[in-house]
């Protein structure tokens, strides 16, 4: 009988001691899902901020610049442009 | 062996001490153990809601998950505004007097801020708990200034909206406050759809900050819907840069224009000059935020003649052959006269258009009903507050039938005594793109299925034959041969309209061009109003007509619209059978 009981005392102090270890094991996981979800979050803003800054960089107003400026680009002449048919012949309308 | 041995022995063991010495310290010791129990059912039982309160206090912790603001998009899904979270730096005057002034110095420099004036600040506000010391901070430069580790400075989560277009886009898109909410264009006309809900989670935390745990299900944020406008960034630009070039060329005081999708009134483009960049706050007030197209009612001239000629049509008075006396170019109603700018005789209707003849316009209406030609107008939306939902679009002003008198009749066939905003003259050219049926304008991009709302205002055969009439107009005989656009054939009338200044016609004007291209098969509708141009031209067809070809061109280009005005087929045959070489 004596013997019962320090076994069980043994298992329930075992047990015991395996809670407040899965306990702090379940919250240094959790920190760390915390901590990664904030580098998702992170991620994301960069990742928004690098669509708006490709979007600014992409935006008309600047093709048109560096077209003209950097690329030596210009809008053809009226007499220069000619209008190709889709497949042959010439469709008027 | 014979000496024993005395192991212990104590005088008091050999006392004989009274029974009740033993059991008064049992009693005691059973006591304190009462003591104790008590206490600790005290703790566990009775006071225990108190005490978990009290210790969720300590550690627990509510933290807001901040709801995003809804981006807008343009047709083609670019981005025209969207938030980013962002910082703001606020500090408590009471503890940031114990920072070291070096450390101070630090922070002004990462924040852009003057270090002088920032520390003078924080001395005189030594006494309140609470100042914002910038707002709407990148999390970059929050996170330097983090590091810093300036006691009594704090931080909040909040979010910054970003217009990437800049001043191309900013009056169609608005802008929004400090606070995120929509102060002007769509994002004021669409702010509840725009605006998020933000969310909470009940955390624990230990005592370096981490959370630990949840303690409550989190209630999640609700971010703001994505909003798909109308608008197309492309089209936008093209309109924003040549009526730039154009108000600097004519020296206008400012210029307007419109560009819609004339098969479902969708609007294209929107664009007015003097413009502004919504990024930079201290910009935004003043005189450049005013939206002409939406807000601004203007006598819109000539371009309303093909309306009041057109119902006149439609109930059978005349046709487009009809002949008309405009004798000498002048016609007195009462004590007023009209004028034209050239007598021009005998006439036919078509040539009444074309040649955008008063005299003319205002014989044909004057034999119109007057309520009919309200009914009329209000068919075309003229005095209706326009169904597209803008922040402060005007209704324009078309005064009660009952009150017009034959001179106004007259004038009003020729677009005086009356006004009309740029977005209602656009959309009520749909009726010549459409067979006579009216599209009104929206801001927000259709779906394939989404159903088109419209009405008929006139028949087929009128609609088209005014179609024909206003394609002479920008003919080489016409008022605007300068609106032609090389490939397309476009349709459309100028306007030149005195201005009014205090009850008076002024010699100031307001120069205007609609049209719509290409005339086989109509896709866009142009509108374009210049304000008070000031360089020696004022005519609509020398104003206005050339600053719709320059938009319609690139614009019909930029959408991949077919030509359907090619002069010349053999001059096509010979480039395409040219040898290789020679091409361009």
């Amino acid at each position: 009988m004596g013997r019962l009981n320090i076994l069980l005392l043994a298992l329930v102090i075992f047990c015991a001691m395996l809670v407040v270890e899965q306990q702090h094991e379940a919250r240094t996981l959790f920190v760390a899902l915390g901590q990664e979800q904030q580098a998702e979050q992170q991620i994301e803003v960069a990742f928004t901020r690098l669509q708006l800054q490709q979007v600014a960089l992409a935006k008309g107003e600047r093709v048109d610049e560096v077209a003209r400026t950097k690329l030596d680009m210009s809008p053809p002449a009226p007499g220069s442009v000619v209008f190709m048919p889709l497949d042959g012949g010439f469709q008027r309308e | 062996m014979s000496k024993a041995v005395r192991f212990g022995g104590s005088e008091l063991l050999e006392m004989r001490l009274p029974a009740w010495r033993s059991r008064f310290v049992l009693v005691c010791i059973f006591l304190a153990f009462g003591g104790l129990i008590a206490r600790a059912a005290y703790l566990q039982i009775i006071s225990n809601d108190f005490l978990q309160e009290q210790g969720a206090k300590r550690l627990e912790r509510t933290l807001p998950l901040q709801a995003s603001r809804g981006s807008l998009l343009d047709r083609n899904m670019v981005v025209l505004a969207q938030s980013v979270p962002a910082q703001a730096v606020w500090y408590d005057g009471r503890r940031i007097v114990d920072a070291k002034d070096d450390d101070l110095r630090k922070l002004a420099a990462v924040l852009g801020l003057k270090p002088e004036r920032m520390i003078k600040q924080m001395r005189t506000d030594s006494k309140r708990a609470f100042v914002y010391l910038d707002r709407q901070v990148d999390s970059d430069v929050a996170a330097k200034a983090k590091a810093l580790k300036i006691p009594g400075l704090g931080f909040v989560t909040e979010s910054k909206r970003y217009y990437p277009q800049g001043e191309t886009m900013a009056h169609l898109v608005g802008f929004t406050s400090i606070e995120d909410k929509g102060q002007e264009g769509v994002e004021l006309a669409f702010n509840q759809r725009l605006t998020g809900e933000d969310g909470e989670r009940n955390v624990i935390r230990d005592r370096l900050g981490n959370v630990i745990e949840d303690i409550r299900e989190l209630r999640p944020p609700v971010n703001g819907h994505d909003l798909v406008l109308s608008v197309d960034a492309d089209v936008q630009y093209i309109v924003l840069s040549e009526l730039k070039k154009a108000v600097e060329f004519h020296k206008a005081k400012a210029a307007a224009a419109v560009v819609l999708d004339a098969k479902t009134g969708e609007l294209l483009a929107m664009a007015n000059i003097p413009t502004y960049d919504p990024n930079n706050r201290g910009q935004l007030h003043g005189e450049k935020l005013r939206n002409r197209v939406f807000t601004d009612m203007f006598e819109p001239g000539s371009t309303l003649k093909p309306f009041g000629v057109a119902l006149a049509m439609e109930q059978g008075k005349v046709k487009a052959s009809t002949k008309i006396d405009t004798g000498n170019g002048r016609l007195s109603i009462g004590p007023a006269t009209i004028h034209d700018t050239k007598p021009h005789g005998v006439m036919t209707v078509e040539e009444i258009i074309q040649k955008s003849s008063n005299v003319g316009t205002s014989k044909i209406v004057l034999d119109l009903e007057r309520k009919d030609l309200w009914d009329f107008f209000n068919l075309l939306g003229f005095g209706q507050t326009p169904s597209i939902a803008f922040p402060g679009s005007v209704a324009g002003r078309v005064r009660p039938w009952n009150k017009w008198r034959p001179i106004e009749q007259a004038t009003m066939s020729y677009g005086h005594g009356i006004s009309v905003s740029l977005i209602q003259l656009a959309q009520s050219y749909t009726i010549f793109a459409n067979k006579g049926r009216f599209i009104p304008a929206s801001l927000i991009k259709r779906g394939p299925l989404d159903p088109l709302v419209s009405h008929q205002v006139v028949g087929p055969k009128v609609a088209d034959s005014m179609l024909n009439m206003l394609e002479l107009a920008s003919g080489p005989e016409g008022t605007a041969p300068k609106a032609q656009v090389q490939g397309y054939r476009v349709a459309g009338k100028t306007g030149t309209a005195h201005k009014q200044e205090g009850g008076k016609y002024i010699n100031k004007y307001v120069s205007s061009y609609v049209g719509l291209a290409p005339v086989s098969d109509p896709r866009v509708i142009v509108a374009i109003m210049v304000d008070e141009p000031k360089n020696g031209l004022y005519y609509g067809g020398l104003v206005a007509a050339p600053i719709f070809s320059v938009i319609t061109k690139s614009v019909l280009t930029r959408l991949n619209v077919q030509p359907d005005g090619i002069e010349s087929t053999e001059q096509l045959r010979k480039y395409v059978s040219a040898p290789a070489g020679s091409r361009l």
